[in-house]
């Protein structure tokens, strides 16, 4: 530990207590990692329960000039809360108060610790929920929501995080508290909230979260649909969109995915499909019945061999439950999993099948297929065992190939887990040195020391200040 | 001067040019959101009408790509062609593509499908000191990088040109209809208050000083006439007459959507024409003079919200935008990294530091 | 690799280690994790811990230890994981590590507590007789507070209410008597005898009885567990079913099987007590009498998440006209687990008090709980309130 960090541990303690500021060896250890397979170095964790205390903490490793990397649940997928190299975790994990729901204004604050499911299980009796639902939607937490511009399946309809944030109180780097939005639309000047929101925790502390509540729809119906080629369930995702139906959610699985799920939650799957397509449309019951007959129309044109309508509520959660805890279940199949969650076109769905399926079949490794189809995020899991350099040699090789192929067809790196350390150096995939520079310039206008989780999202070596200047300066592939 | 460059590239050269030489720049579109932001005289005039070209409509995925000068009425027909509709967009067929994302001027059926800046995907400018700077992606979800589309989207050309965009389609629905009563205010109110509490997900509920319009959408069995009401068009909205003696001009109030009725009953009782969006918290208020943007702008404030000119002559525009916004300094750093020169649009940014008496 | 473990003692297994894939839908289950907030008192934690020590980074002493020792071993986590990682077979593996390095005087201190007099029924008697003077004479009131929330209310007359050694007709159950259930709990045990005539069993009381091992094997004494087990299975092993009528009792005699599977003059045995288990709730009884009106219902940790059951107490109840109320708490450790609450007072008082508030929440006279463990630290927090709800097991409601 350097003398600077020392010296703010003595501060940090005193302001918290020794029970709220972790120093020990093993109790950093287990912070210096979040559910991707990044490992780095966690410097002191502090865990604050207020704004004052997070402003008092940020003023002080203002001063003392060390790097803060905030952090929710730790469920992240792409390192975007592991410190890489010491620094200052703030774990909002114990700033859990909700706030009195304004019912009149379907809107709630919430501190950044509280949990995405516990929100919507907290109003339910008020008959809203809060939408965007990740798959880990149990565990993580509004702040790393926040911090990734969350999505999860019925982001198809209902939109992702950012439509669903009102406004934010968030604790500057200097320890400023400001609220930016709130529950009057659109105040004049720039659209500070849109921009804090997915910017994965590198322009401040969000200490509190105004998140609009949705009311549940009335009627909700829920279709399993199954197929015996990839190519086909493709063909009807697409197809049900062009029918003009945006269903609440439109999620694949496919036949490897499906055998591990099906051992744990015991749903029912056919193990035997190719995919399967699980359906979820709602709003009024007249709505319902128009879109389940749409769907059912287009996947009997496209070849499903059944459709399985959930007959009530369990059955539904188990149908959901099957596809939320898929991750979980690749463990099943190896220990440990690599993934990416490109986003390509609808389009693209069946040709990016077939690649992905070519290119893990090229590398020897397994690939588990579930994603938001709907919307064209794929999540395609490559698992491994880590302790076999060579496969896990060969999965990074697989998820590298298919990044790219995902951009070659349009796509783009990530629907809703962010960017982090695993994707930040394939930026320059998708941008231009220009684009990414007019994003450091972004990025510094709220932190101009550049402490906010530093060396996330942005390759090394973007900068802003270099604007203008010809790309030729820059050799090819600085980034890569 | 007028300049029309003629693509993108011309786009940046001549902001380049401008920020080399110090002159101030105007941009313009379908000129319908030009009286905004304090008043400031410009050296050019920058069209964005050269940049018209439709470059990619994928029907099947509902993305279409066009460049900023585009009208909003050329985008519509063209989804409408193949079943789509752009129902985040304004009612301003003659409008460019371009003026209304960069004013987030959003449709009227934003209750339902939300505001302007969620449709839109991924957007290229060109920076007020000449760079093409591209942000989002045209997928329909994405979470690569900083949102710089939400920057865009409001910036008010202070940032610079929108050159293209790339916007999510929806499919049009299977039945749409507009409906409206009219009456006292206070009924109007109440009646607009009685539709949002009893039906699923109304697409529009606008209120007026003696009307009120509601706009339903989704299958023909849901899309009828609330108790009351008859169908009717979508309204017009209010007029503001572009020249004429009498300074007249439009005001958007944003409070919470629960105090938008006590909101709106208190602007009839003061004699105002109105437009509020129930629902969504924004009114749309008429005004004459500086003392009428002072007293709305209090009132918007007495309802915890605030108010900002979005049309109007000079007289009223001396001080459109009202208290500096939160984060005003994080703003200044912004424009300075995109337009260092200060070259565009000076009068419209919210957060200047030090606003001419 | 040398790794941080101490050699010649069980330990987390590296295959067992690495079916956790550190997704994290285990924290919100876990009921320290809740309370704390913290990494190092959440599932993930730990089992990373156990990663480091794996891989020779941390030693099974200092935070290794506190980090474990607050684990409720409750199990919820499992239910939670879709890796389905082995998180109680880790943890008990783990917490003989702690033990056998822990310093003496310490050690001597708990097992003291947990294999001196729960290994020994005569000690269990003594102790219960001597808790049952001091409360008589309301000298209980000079203990500690955390000591007085986690300690049985115990009467003289309680402990020698007698159990007939057979009853009824029919196949064979034998009753494990057990420890704290012996002294605390002879009202369930009574219940338990007369649910099992009526469900068509012969009912037998074995004569000298004691302890199953599990609180032994939970702090990680596998040597007194395995001793104890090895007795009860000599006791039990004659009868057709083993009928337990403790959750956490039933749970670990289902494991006899794995502790001595080394032990090959046991092991066969083992495997056939384990599979002779059922827990008091599983016999599908008629009803003694009919119930009216409403019963909370608290589902022990070692029922739900350690033997998945659930239903089986709520079809109990119904039998006999009970409407059953579930806690609003999301089924929630009430912080007993073993003897947690003596060793880690301040995590397990505020579990405690949480479910007690849950269950006054529920409006319900009477709360069902199974295990002896959470009837007393419910019991005792439910009192803390002032509230004077009845605490009885399903068997004793229907009684």
């Amino acid at each position: 530990m350097t003398t600077s960090t020392g010296a703010l541990a003595d501060r940090l303690r005193h302001l918290l207590g020794p029970d709220r500021l972790l120093e020990g060896d093993l109790a950093r250890s287990l912070y210096s990692h979040d559910g991707s397979i990044v490992g780095g170095a966690c410097g002191l964790v502090a865990l604050p329960e207020t704004t004052d205390e997070v402003a008092a903490c940020m003023r002080l490793a203002h001063e003392a000039g060390v790097d803060v990397i905030p952090r929710g649940s730790g469920t992240g997928l792409t390192g975007g809360a592991v410190p890489l190299d010491g620094g200052l975790v703030m774990s909002l994990a114990r700033m859990r108060e909700m706030g009195d729901v304004d019912v009149a204004n379907s809107c709630v604050w919430v501190q950044p610790g509280v949990l995405n499911l516990d929100v919507s299980t907290a109003v339910a009796h008020l008959g809203l929920h809060y939408a965007p639902d990740p798959s880990s939607q149990q565990a993580c937490s509004i702040g790393g929501n926040v911090g990734t511009n969350a999505g999860g399946p019925h982001c198809l309809a209902y939109g992702v995080t950012v439509q669903h944030v009102l406004g934010v109180e968030m604790v500057r780097p200097d320890g400023e508290v400001v609220v930016l939005g709130g529950v009057a639309p659109d105040p004049p000047g720039y659209d500070l909230r849109g921009l804090v929101v997915g910017a994965e925790g590198t322009v401040g502390i969000v200490t509190r979260v105004l998140l609009r509540l949705t009311p549940l729809p009335p009627d909700v119906r829920t279709m399993l649909l199954d197929f015996l080629s990839v190519t086909e369930a493709s063909a009807v995702v697409q197809a049900i969109i062009a029918a003009g139906v945006i269903p609440a959610a439109l999620e694949m699985m496919d036949r490897n995915m499906t055998m591990a799920v099906e051992e744990f939650v015991h749903a029912g799957l056919p193990t035997d499909a190719a995919a399967l397509l699980l359906v979820e449309v709602d709003g009024t019951a007249a709505e319902v019945d128009t879109a389940t007959a749409v769907v059912e129309r287009v996947a009997r044109t496209h070849g499903v061999r059944t459709v399985r309508v959930a007959q009530d509520e369990d059955e539904r959660a188990l149908l959901w439950k099957a596809r939320k805890t898929a991750f979980g279940a690749v463990a099943r199949v190896k220990p440990s999993y690599y993934l990416h969650d490109c986003v390509v076109p609808r389009t693209r769905l069946v040709e990016v099948m077939a690649a992905i399926g070519e290119i893990t079949a090229r590398e020897g490794v397994m690939c588990l297929n579930v994603f938001h189809a709907g919307d064209g995020n794929l999540h395609p899991i490559i698992a491994l065992d880590r302790s076999d350099p060579d496969e896990t040699e060969r999965a990074m090789r697989a998820g590298d190939q298919i990044v790219r192929a995902c951009v070659a067809l349009g796509g783009t790196l990530s629907g809703e887990h962010g960017i982090g350390v695993e994707k930040r150096d394939y930026m320059p995939l998708v941008f231009d040195h220009d684009d990414l520079a007019a994003q450091a310039c972004v990025r510094r206008a709220f932190d101009p020391d550049g402490r906010m989780n530093p060396d996330k999202i942005l390759p090394t070596g973007t900068r802003c200040g270099e604007v203008g200047l010809a790309d030729t300066q820059v050799p090819e592939g600085t980034w890569i | 001067m007028d300049l029309r460059p003629d693509d993108r590239e011309e786009m940046a050269e001549t902001l380049r040019a401008a920020t080399a030489d110090g002159r101030i720049v105007d941009v313009r579109g379908g000129g319908l959101h030009s009286r905004r932001g304090r008043p400031f005289t410009p050296d050019d005039i920058l069209h964005t009408h050269g940049l018209a070209r439709i470059v990619d409509y994928v029907p099947d995925d509902m993305t279409i790509t066009v460049e900023g000068g585009v009208a909003v009425g050329e985008v519509l027909r063209l989804a409408s062609e193949c079943g789509q509709g752009w129902p985040q967009a304004p009612s301003q067929p003659d409008a460019t593509v371009g003026g209304v994302l960069a004013a987030a001027v959003s449709g009227r059926r934003r209750l339902r499908f939300g505001p302007i800046r969620d449709s839109l995907l991924e957007v290229v400018v060109a920076t007020g000191d000449g760079r093409i700077v591209k942000g989002g992606g045209r997928t329909v979800k994405s979470v690569t990088g900083y949102d710089l589309p939400r920057l865009f989207t409001g910036s008010l050309g202070t940032l610079g040109v929108i050159v293209q965009a790339t916007l999510r389609l929806w499919p049009l629905p299977i039945a749409e209809r507009w409906f409206t009563a009219r009456g006292e205010a206070a009924d109007m109110v109440a009646m607009a208050q009685g539709v949002l509490g009893d039906l699923h997900r109304p697409t529009a509920v606008i209120v007026g000083p003696h009307a009120v319009h509601v706009c339903l959408t989704g299958v023909p069995e849901d899309v009828v006439p609330p108790a009351g009401m008859i169908e009717a068009a979508e309204p017009t909205g209010l007029v503001v007459p572009s020249d004429g003696g009498v300074a007249t001009g439009i005001m958007e109030a944003g409070v919470p959507p629960a105090s938008l009725p006590a909101l709106a009953r208190r602007l009839a009782d003061d004699g105002r024409d109105y437009e509020a969006w129930m629902g969504t918290g924004i009114c749309h208020v008429a005004v004459s003079t500086p003392a009428d943007v002072a007293a709305v702008r209090d009132l918007a404030t007495l309802h915890a919200g605030h108010a900002q000119v979005i049309d109007g002559d000079e007289a009223l525009r001396g001080d459109p935008f009202g208290p500096a916004p939160a984060g005003a300094d994080i703003m200044r750093r912004i424009r300075d990294a995109f337009d260092p020169a200060g070259i565009l649009c000076p009068g419209r940014f919210a957060a200047a530091e030090a606003v001419p008496a | 690799m040398s790794t941080g473990w101490m050699p010649g003692l069980p330990a987390p297994t590296r295959d067992d280690l690495n079916t956790c894939v550190q997704c994290g839908l285990c924290l919100p289950s876990c009921p320290t994790f809740r309370i704390t907030g913290l990494e190092t008192s959440s599932p993930r934690g730990r089992i990373a811990a156990m990663r480091a020590v794996q891989a020779g980074e941390a030693t099974v002493t200092g935070d290794f230890t506190r980090f474990t020792d607050e684990c409720l071993a409750c199990r919820a986590c499992e239910a939670a994981c879709p890796s389905s990682v082995p998180y109680g077979r880790l943890i008990e593996a783990a917490r003989v590590q702690t033990e056998a390095a822990r310093p003496a005087p310490e050690r001597l201190m708990r097992r003291a507590g947990i294999a001196g007099i729960m290994g020994h029924r005569r000690m269990v008697r003594l102790a219960g007789a001597g808790l049952a003077v001091a409360q008589a004479l309301r000298l209980d009131r000079l203990l500690p507070r955390h000591l007085r929330l986690a300690t049985p209310r115990v009467t003289l007359r309680g402990m020698r209410m007698a159990l007939p050694a057979t009853s009824g007709e029919g196949p064979t159950a034998m009753l494990l008597t057990g420890c704290v259930m012996d002294i605390a709990f002879r009202p369930v045990h009574r219940a338990t005898i007369d649910a099992l005539v009526r469900a068509g069993y012969r009912a037998v009381v074995p004569g000298a009885g004691g302890c199953c091992g599990a609180l032994a094997a939970h702090a990680g004494e596998l040597d007194s567990a395995r001793a104890l087990a090895r007795a009860r299975i000599a006791e039990l092993e004659s009868a057709d079913v083993i009928v337990v009528d403790s959750a956490g009792c039933s749970a670990h005699m289902r494991t006899y099987g794995h502790l001595l599977a080394d032990d090959p003059a046991w092991a066969t045995r083992a495997q056939a007590v384990a599979a002779a288990v059922r827990d008091a709730v599983e016999i599908d009884a008629p009803p003694g009498r009919p119930v009216d009106g409403r019963v909370a219902v608290h589902d022990a940790c070692h029922h739900l998440h350690a033997q998945g059951i659930g239903a089986e107490v709520r079809r109990t109840l119904r039998a006999a006209g009970a409407t059953c109320v579930d806690l609003g708490d999301g089924g929630r450790c009430c912080g007993a687990g073993g003897i947690y609450n003596v060793l880690e007072p301040e995590i397990a008082e505020d579990l405690g008090a949480q479910k007690a508030h849950a269950i006054i929440a529920t409006g319900a006279p009477v709360v069902a709980v199974a295990n002896p463990g959470c009837a007393i630290q419910i019991r005792n927090h439910l009192r803390a309130l002032g509230s004077d709800i009845d605490v009885r097991h399903p068997l004793e409601i229907v009684d």
